[in-house]
């Protein structure tokens, strides 16, 4: 076996996990399939472009910016327009995220058009040898900087306040609530934390990636594998989900066919679905109906 | 001036008066009994006041001040808990995390450093005699140690007002003369208690006053061994003296 194969898989599985993560979220807390999740990430994207070309702000220095402006963005849509349908259910949900991916991905057309751009700094050429395998450092960085942002999340969701408050909600709205826990705060909070972990995913994938409108549509298929491979819901399952899809492609590009990658990740998530639905890794710990 | 007063409230649900024109006062450190027959309005009663439901007509007031369009949260940050029927934990959570959500989100809880967060929830999981089980999942708990948690995570709060929906419900004899116990405990640590119950040795034994609801209407209210002797009361509970005659056979 080629490790060569195997690492370019786990760093690029890396970002696939970050990428899921808030799409998990989502679900977990509010029992959502979020469909705007792939407009956020081309956004994250766009804000690290952006700001490189313009300025030349150093991409990994972005990221907070990424994760602020989708912060404010995903608060104000939960607020004013899905805490306004959450009641209707969840194919009006559908509807609702859809239609917002729509109009987020068409204004981001007409303001940027279609070119493709890529972020390219200084470095993105150089990497380091390990055993005959290269391992590019850019690469290395958005695994280790994914896995960062994954550590710190799930931190903030089992040490702070908020974060016990967000996994209450998630558990139980109507005992939360009874318990002094504000929860359409809550519900606003977690859909702005959602947006701005993809937000920062794309900042990172805009590093390797060519950055077009079209971007995010690529990567939602990839975050459905991911999280149903790992288990709605679950942190820790998004990112091993993540780093198995990874794995998968690049062995199924060097091995099958680099045609056949989509095709063999969603022949994995049909089976899945069939065999284990709750996912890889045992039970889920959110999403628990209520 | 009164703990809790509820001012001719009513709440309809569609065309059933749910709760109608009910009236009544909690003193501070009382403990009040709230019986009545299946669908009598107990636990509208009890979701009206937390805040669940809101009310059609009439008042509520909490320390003189009115709860009208108060959110849940903000009631219970008032100083209102309550427990559930049917019980609803953090499944998923330990049951010190569990409490810790009470602990973390009362009244005053963002002043409050982390070790004096950790001191009251020790403290509560002492008080609801959980410590043994501090660390397991709420799932591995049986329903009395269940009853138990609900009743904690509402204590961690610091609540001025304690709302009880049958806790006794379900629980074999010793464990409810356990809960009994407890609850006497709670009281006397200045807690004010509102217990909606169908055991009735136990509403009878802890209660200083007893309301009863009928028919969503207040027929009868005052001391247990009262109320109990009451005539409306034996009606409602048992219906009218039957009359002559052999009884009919339901048909099916």
């Amino acid at each position: 076996m080629d490790w060569q194969v195997i690492i370019n898989g786990l760093l690029l599985g890396g970002l696939y996990g970050l990428a899921a993560i808030g799409f998990s979220l989502i679900w977990g807390v509010m029992n959502i399939v979020d469909l705007a999740q792939g407009a956020y990430l081309t956004l994250g994207a766009y804000i690290t472009f952006w700001l490189f070309n313009l300025w030349g702000v150093d991409p990994f220095l972005t990221l907070p910016i990424s994760a602020l402006v989708l912060f404010g963005l995903g608060y104000l849509i939960e607020s004013q327009i899905i805490k306004r349908v959450l009641r209707y259910g969840l194919v009006m949900m559908l509807v609702v995220t859809y239609g917002l991916n729509l109009l987020l991905q068409n204004a981001m057309l007409v303001a940027w058009s279609a070119d493709y751009r890529s972020v390219t700094p200084a470095y993105s050429g150089a990497g380091l040898v390990i055993g005959g395998a290269s391992i590019p450092y850019i690469r290395l960085a958005l695994f280790i900087a994914a896995l960062l942002l994954v550590g710190l999340l799930t931190f903030f969701l089992s040490r702070t306040r908020m974060g016990n408050a967000i996994r209450a909600t998630s558990l139980n709205r109507l005992a939360a609530s009874f318990v002094g826990v504000r929860t359409d705060f809550i519900y606003a909070l977690t859909y702005g934390l959602a947006a701005a972990t993809v937000g920062m995913a794309g900042s990172l994938i805009s590093m390797v990636y060519t950055v077009s409108p079209s971007l995010g549509g690529t990567f939602m298929t990839k975050i459905f594998v991911v999280t149903v491979l790992g288990g709605f819901g679950s942190i820790s399952g998004a990112v091993v989900g993540g780093l198995i899809l990874g794995v998968t492609e690049a062995l199924t590009a060097s091995y099958v066919a680099p045609g056949l990658m989509n095709a063999v990740s969603f022949i994995m998530l049909v089976l899945i679905l069939i065999f284990r639905p709750q996912g890889l890794f045992g039970k889920q710990f959110y999403g628990v109906t209520n | 001036m009164a703990l809790l007063e509820v001012r001719n409230v009513s709440r309809s649900f569609g065309g059933v008066h749910a709760v109608n024109d009910v009236s009544f006062a909690i003193n501070e450190g009382e403990i009040v009994g709230l019986i009545g027959p299946n669908g009598a309005g107990k636990t509208t009663v009890m979701n009206l006041i937390s805040g669940l439901i809101t009310v059609d007509k009439g008042e509520i007031f909490f320390q003189g001040q009115p709860l009208s369009g108060l959110k849940p949260h903000t009631i219970a940050r008032k100083g209102i808990a309550r427990t559930f029927q049917i019980v609803k934990p953090f499944q998923g959570m330990t049951v010190r995390e569990n409490v810790m959500i009470g602990a973390l989100f009362r009244a005053d809880a963002a002043g409050l450093k982390r070790t004096h967060i950790n001191d009251i929830v020790r403290e509560t999981l002492a008080l609801l005699e959980l410590e043994a089980r501090a660390d397991s999942p709420v799932e591995e708990l049986n329903l009395a140690q269940r009853k138990h948690l609900e009743l904690a995570r509402a204590m961690a709060m610091q609540p001025r007002l304690l709302l009880l929906d049958e806790v006794m419900a379900g629980l074999n004899l010793k464990e409810i003369e356990k809960l009994m116990h407890l609850v006497r405990r709670l009281n006397e640590r200045g807690i004010t208690i509102l217990v909606i119950e169908h055991v009735m040795k136990a509403v009878m034994n802890l209660s200083h006053r007893v309301l009863v609801m009928y028919y969503g209407g207040l027929i009868a209210a005052g001391p247990p061994e009262e109320v109990s002797q009451d005539p409306r009361v034996i009606e409602a509970y048992l219906g009218k003296r039957r009359q002559k005659g052999p009884v009919k056979e339901v048909q099916q």
